[in-house]
């Protein structure tokens, strides 16, 4: 059984930032208008036996006429006795994460900057990470382009081994361009890098030695270590259109490719139509389809010692794979007052993941549903 | 940088430079039409594909900041 808490930040000091924090969060808010407060629940389970629960509660306003700022919390509650877990030697596992991320953006005439810092900690896990954007409208807005840059700063612990401590730095930048092609249409490209530098692998992830999938609980197991190189480069491009069909439908269509240094090649395609019967309900229908590619350090199986390589994994979200999601959305708005309004909103839908060489299983079954408030004032 | 340019030569050919005057933009500032329609809804999933899938970047939440495996 692995036990909680181990050498990350005590519970007081985490207890004092949380409280620093949300009293940040209290006075830039005390000091805002237009309010606005949403919250959210999101549920998703899977045949894997992991279940996530993530509650969220956003409040945001306008603090004077050009700037706005923005408080998140959000928890991430999970349990799983996956086949990670348990050719681990572990018994099932609940965990939770805790996020904090503060924004504020504010406009100068046609551009925008925006600056955020994000906090989480978990038993095993702390970051740190700030952002930095800016966008600027041309051509009477009809063009928009925006940069961003983020920077995270990550401490990776493993729980029940205080002995163990790892860093994770990740630079990402990303430059976008949102053109609007008529009274309809819209086109948005995206292009973003990113590095890592530091332990990327998981301090949990064993591979076993020996035919099938060996369990490292079972006595006479030969079990190692997964390692991962301690660089990343990711490259993502994404190209997304949307047009209004009448003036109660539209059809989105949106694709990324992906590619990084460790030869893991992905697609991601996705289609979405949305349908506006009433004044204040929305339904919307998406499907996404994802592939990708083996990592270079993948190994389905590894039958004896003298067939590892400096670098070997078993993680599943290395491996290859493909995965289709439908969601089907409802929002339901309704007004308060003669300026404020309120929207009730729902998604829900199952995602497939087929693989194609991972040993434990070939598909998984997952469903997600999010149930979620907002209240403009 | 090679995808910086492709990606910048492609949108300049694919756009054309247009502008839309902005009494005729009555659809496109309907809700369903802005690039996250539903922000809250989508917050959550997206960070679970962020940490299921290998890719990441460019849509949704970025990867990081989390020991999610």
């Amino acid at each position: 059984m692995r036990v909680v808490e181990v050498h990350l930040p005590p519970v007081r000091a985490r207890s004092l930032l949380r409280i620093v924090l949300g009293s940040l969060s209290a006075f830039m808010l005390s000091r805002a208008h237009a309010q606005e407060v949403s919250s959210a629940v999101y549920v998703r389970t899977d045949t894997d036996h992991t279940t996530v629960v993530t509650p969220r509660v956003r409040v945001g306003g306008d603090v004077g006429s050009a700037t706005r700022v923005d408080a998140t919390y959000s928890a991430d509650i999970w349990t799983s006795a996956s086949i990670d877990i348990a050719t681990s030697a572990s018994k099932a596992v609940t965990e939770q994460r805790d996020e904090i991320d503060l924004s504020v953006t504010h406009e100068l005439l046609d551009a925008t900057l925006g600056a955020s810092y994000r906090f989480s900690t978990e038993p095993d896990y702390r970051s740190h990470g700030v952002t930095l954007s800016t966008s600027f409208d041309l051509a009477q807005k009809s063009t928009t382009l925006a940069l961003s840059a983020s920077a995270l700063f990550d401490q990776v612990g493993r729980v029940g081994d205080p002995r163990f401590s790892s860093s994770l730095h990740t630079l990402l930048a990303r430059v976008s361009g949102t053109q609007l092609l008529d009274a309809a249409s819209w086109l948005q490209a995206v292009y973003e890098i990113g590095y890592a530098g530091g332990y990327l692998a998981s301090p949990y992830r064993w591979v076993g030695i020996g035919p099938g999938i060996p369990r490292c609980a079972d006595p006479g197991a030969v079990c190692v270590r997964e390692v991962l190189p301690a660089e990343r480069v990711r490259h993502a491009l994404a190209l997304t259109v949307r047009r209004a069909l009448s003036d109660r439908s539209s059809i989105g269509a949106s694709y990324r490719f992906y590619i990084d240094g460790w030869d893991l090649l992905a697609n991601t395609a996705q289609a979405t139509f949305s349908f506006t019967p009433g004044l204040e309900t929305r339904l919307g229908f998406d499907y996404r389809f994802y592939s990708q590619s083996a990592a270079r350090y993948y190994r389905a199986s590894v039958s004896s010692l003298a067939e590892l390589g400096t670098f070997t994994t078993r993680d599943k979200e290395l491996s290859p794979f493909i995965s289709h999601a439908l969601t089907f959305t409802i929002d339901q708005g309704f007004a308060l007052g003669t300026t404020g309004a309120m929207h009730l909103a729902a998604s829900l839908g199952p995602t497939w993941y087929l693989f194609d060489d991972f040993p434990a299983y070939d598909h998984l079954f997952a469903f997600e549903a999010t149930l979620a408030a907002r209240i403009e004032l | 940088m090679k995808g910086l340019i492709v990606l910048s030569v492609m949108f300049a050919w694919l756009t054309g430079c247009a502008t839309v005057a902005p009494y005729e933009r009555e659809r496109l500032s309907r809700p369903d039409m802005g690039a996250e329609p539903a922000p809250e809804l989508s917050a959550g999933a997206d960070h679970a594909k962020a940490y299921r899938e290998g890719a990441s970047g460019a849509v949704g939440t970025s990867a990081g900041g989390c020991g999610c495996n």
